[in-house]
């Protein structure tokens, strides 16, 4: 191991003592940002004409039928006393029930976020699979043809609209070629899923059921939507990585790996793409962040019973309850995954100091 | 020839009925007109061929909302609910309003319509084990009735057709004769009480599993998990206790159904949530599901060219309309409304936004199925000429300004593009004379709240029939008279979607939903859309049936206008 590189990658960093301080306000911090956010939320949504009555009662909305449904869900209330009912439930843990289907907020949330966990996990796992070697790749290969066809290729897979991917593999491997399913987590007439009740089908049939066959048809529904919501995340990474990558290679200690007669694949692993990471992994954890919260479009159009289908039902069936709260509770999961990746930077870089 | 045996039928039992005498014959009865015959509707197979067994993925617009059944009025629920539960009468499979046995095997009724006795099926037993005895059935309707406070409000089925609760509930006293018969009064005659009682709100729960699991309380106390853990009832299918929500809801065939000649066939059938209707169309085209629900009319051509696949199609039991709320101006002048009536022609509308047989052109809010539907004699159809002269004979000369309202984000079977039929209508109304000032909100957005409080002079909507009766329709849109609105000025928001200005119009509703006799309430429905009619109270616009679509080996399917679908009868290949 060269010793001029090695204080700087190889040795185990320890955290610094003020990232506890640093976790601690970001904490904090989440109050504000959450009082601020229920509060905009609140009045936002009944600045918007209708309400969820409208949804509910469909054709059956009479005068008479409405102001019932209304008073029923205390919408009739003044706004002030709707939200601080609201709220003081959320400081008990209560973030209240939908108005469509009187099921507790958390309830379903709970039973819906490990479809999108598994979705977004997925989709993550092609981004980074194919991203990162494809943007090292280009990197090393700077201006070659195969850099070029990377480049637009990511160009492409940025500028791509998830609904029209997504409708397009759906169309081919679905409809035309019959491979993939189109809709769902998995094929419901021949498996059933009755044991753990974890809704993490890969590890309910994987460990719980010992079942190859149901893991694989878990992953055969699996793939059209990771690959239609992996696809942005793809290009982005690809298109990070190539310029940090390219950024890196110039660097004096890389020259140096090089002449020391380190194996081109070392001086990769252990010299450029480490030194690469930080914005990889900014990128990375931002990204994440976005899919947990729920990939709307892509829940949508493959019928995936996740947060964001569940999300996009609640606002168009203008279910205040649900959009309230699944809106702090989204917030609180992106806050909390980007304050992992602060933490993080602390291992790629140990000279990064948390003030 | 199906159409006209329907039609026999219907004639018979009318007459039946009519000359019934004081007792309301048992089932089957026909309580309303015939029905025309769907189209893509199965044919009789032979028991033989029937195979037994498999599970049936239906691909559906959303989880069902609730399966209290007393509180349901989505369709998705009711769907679900169809399967596991059952009412005391039902409605003949397939039929809009002949009523057939269901958990009771009998009634009747005194003449004055105002109690009725029921006689129950014996040996019936719900799925968690529980005796159906009249001790269940009077308990359900006593919960009706006197429904807990924390409910009240989430059952519009209980509160449209019975009033209220307690003293004020239509229902004045449920009561146990024996075993296998009970009693109900009521506190005033309801022609349509029998027909409404197939209304799967009215389903017959288990008691025992409603206190078990907390029914009664209210939404948020989660104590009650009723509905989502263990909705039980009598019907061929029970819930299988596996309920993904956004993902799939699932039951399973009654192993102890009590009438084993109409079990099941399939073993299960799992509802899928699918709210795109394009994305439906994928899923049934890619195998992914069996069968789905509401296909649009652009897909109809689509489904009937794949080999592989079947499309149903419903017999029409929906309205769509402009309607017109007389207290908004110009529209308080008759003239102003022969005007718009006359304007529109229907035929360019069904040819344009309906093809494929998906509409057809209306001339009243009734269908020519209802008896008592009555042909427009006032506005016979599209005349642009007439729509002219009644504009220069009105108070607003042209070019009259109208506000037109039309929703946003909403396809409905009666109106599948509210836009596009918005753009067609207001060319047809300016070639008339009429300056239109459009006005727009989303359906779920406000609309139907503005529309329902009677803000629109013009506005589209619709209505889909629960049941075949003109209770459930004219009886709804026109019950608040414009005496109840106030003045032809409002300045504040009134609770008039019509206000429909013709006290004959409300003297002859009330009449006819009292009159227990099928002969004398057809013919006061009769007069009362004659009435209508020649007040152009509303502009009726078509007639839409929706259509399902099936992969080749489902079978047994029989398709309801009022989407009463049984599907114990459903087989798969």
């Amino acid at each position: 191991m060269p010793p001029g590189t090695r204080h700087i990658f190889t040795q185990q960093p320890e955290l610094p003592p003020s990232v506890l301080k640093f976790i601690v306000r970001r904490l904090i911090l989440l109050v504000p940002i959450l009082f601020g956010l229920s509060l905009f939320m609140v009045v936002f949504l009944h600045l918007l004409p209708g309400d969820p009555c409208g949804a509910i009662l469909g054709e059956h909305s009479t005068a008479e039928n409405l102001a019932r449904c209304q008073h029923g869900l205390g919408l009739d209330k003044p706004l002030y006393q709707q939200y601080f009912e609201y709220m003081s439930g959320v400081f008990h843990g209560d973030f209240g029930v939908s108005a469509t289907n009187k099921v507790s907020v958390a309830t379903s949330f709970l039973t819906r976020f490990p479809a999108t966990i598994e979705l977004a996990v997925s989709a993550m796992i092609i981004a980074i699979g194919v991203g990162i070697p494809l943007g090292v790749a280009a990197a090393k290969r700077q201006y070659s043809l195969f850099d070029n066809f990377a480049t637009v290729a990511s160009l492409i897979g940025i500028s791509i609209p998830i609904f029209f991917l997504g409708l397009l593999l759906q169309y081919v491997f679905g409809v035309w070629l019959h491979w993939l399913p189109t809709a769902g987590r998995y094929d419901l007439g021949a498996y059933s899923y009755d044991g753990a009740g974890t809704n993490f089908l890969l590890w309910e049939s994987l460990v719980i059921d010992h079942d190859p066959a149901k893991f694989a048809d878990v992953v055969r529904h699996l793939i059209l939507p990771a690959l239609a919501l992996g696809t942005i995340p793809l290009a982005v990474v690809a298109r990070i990585t190539r310029s940090a990558v390219i950024e890196v290679l110039s660097e004096d200690y890389v020259r140096t790996a090089r002449a020391k007669g380190l194996t081109s694949r070392r001086v990769d692993s252990r010299h450029v793409l480490r030194n690469a990471m930080l914005p990889i992994v900014t990128v990375i954890g931002l990204q994440t962040g976005l899919l947990l919260g729920g990939a709307v479009l892509t829940e949508q159009i493959f019928s995936w019973g996740g947060v964001g289908n569940w999300l996009f039902q609640a606002a168009v069936d203008k279910d205040f309850v649900v959009i309230q709260s699944g809106a702090l509770i989204l917030a609180t999961i992106f806050v909390v995954v980007n304050l992992l990746v602060d933490i993080s930077y602390a291992y790629l870089n140990p000279r990064i100091r948390y003030s | 020839m199906r159409t006209k045996l329907a039609s026999l039928l219907a004639i018979a039992a009318l007459a039946a009925a009519a000359c019934g005498g004081n007792t309301t014959t048992p089932a089957p009865t026909q309580a309303g007109g015939a029905t025309s015959a769907p189209t893509g509707a199965p044919t009789a197979v032979p028991t033989s061929a029937i195979k037994a067994g498999g599970t049936w993925v239906f691909g559906s617009a959303s989880d069902p909302t609730t399966l209290d059944a007393i509180l349901m009025q989505d369709g998705e629920s009711i769907r679900i609910a169809q399967q596991i539960y059952e009412t005391l009468v039902k409605l003949q499979p397939g039929s809009a309003s002949t009523l057939v046995p269901g958990l009771a095997k009998s009634w009747e009724a005194t003449p004055d319509g105002l109690t009725y006795t029921f006689h129950l099926q014996t040996g019936v037993k719900f799925s968690d084990g529980t005796a159906f005895n009249a001790d269940a059935a009077v308990a359900n309707v006593l919960r009706w009735k006197n429904l807990p406070d924390a409910l009240q409000g989430d059952d519009y089925y209980d509160i449209t057709v019975f009033g209220g609760y307690g003293d004020k509930s239509l229902i004045k006293s449920a009561t146990k004769v024996d075993d296998a018969t009970f009693t109900m009064v009521l506190t005033t005659p309801k022609a349509d009480f029998l027909t409404a009682m197939t209304l799967a709100p009215f389903s017959i729960q288990s008691p025992t599993a409603l206190a078990a699991h907390n029914a009664d309380k209210g939404s948020k106390d989660t104590t009650n998990d009723y509905w989502q853990k263990a909705p039980t009832g009598t019907g061929p299918f029970m819930f299988a206790g596996d309920f993904v929500p956004g993902d799939h809801y699932t039951i399973v065939k009654n192993p102890n159904y009590w009438d084993t000649a109409n079990a099941a066939h399939l073993d299960k059938v799992i509802f899928k949530p699918i709210a795109d209707s394009a994305q439906r169309l994928t899923a049934l085209k890619s195998g992914t599901v069996d069968t789905i629900d509401f296909v649009d009319a652009n897909q109809l051509n689509d489904i009937k060219s794949d080999t592989t696949l079947q499309l149903i199609t419903r017999s029409p039991l929906d309205i769509g309309r402009l309607n017109i709320n007389q207290t908004v101006k110009p529209f308080d002048d008759i003239n102003v409304r022969k005007a718009v009536s006359y304007a529109i022609d229907r035929k360019a509308i069904i040819d344009t936004f309906f093809p494929n047989g998906a509409g057809q052109a209306a001339d009243s809010d009734l269908l020519p199925s209802m008896p008592a539907y009555e042909p427009n004699a006032t506005v016979t159809g599209f005349d642009l000429q007439k729509a002219k002269d009644a504009l220069a004979a009105s108070s607003c000369k042209a070019p009259c300004s109208i506000d037109f309202s039309y929703p946003d984000s909403v396809s409905r079977p009666y109106m599948v593009d509210p836009k596009g039929e918005f753009e067609a209508i207001r060319t047809m109304l300016e070639a008339a004379g009429f300056k239109v000032n459009p006005q727009h909100k989303p359906w779920k957005g406000g609309y139907l709240n503005d529309e329902a409080n009677g803000k629109y002079g013009l506005a589209f909507i619709g209505w889909i029939y629960d049941y075949a009766d003109p209770a459930d329709g004219p009886g709804i849109f026109y019950s608040t008279s414009l005496a109840k609105c106030g003045s032809l000025t409002p300045t504040t928001p009134h609770n008039c979607e019509a206000a429909e200005d013709n006290p004959a119009v409300a003297a002859g509703m009330a009449k006819a939903i009292a009159e227990p006799d099928t002969a004398k309430r057809t013919q006061a429905w009769k007069d009362v859309m004659k009435l209508i009619n020649a007040d152009v109270a509303d502009v009726p616009l078509v007639w839409a049936g929706s259509s399902l679509g099936l992969t080749a080996k489902i079978h047994g399917f029989v398709p309801s206008p009022t989407q009463t679908e049984y599907y114990n009868s459903v087989w798969k290949d």
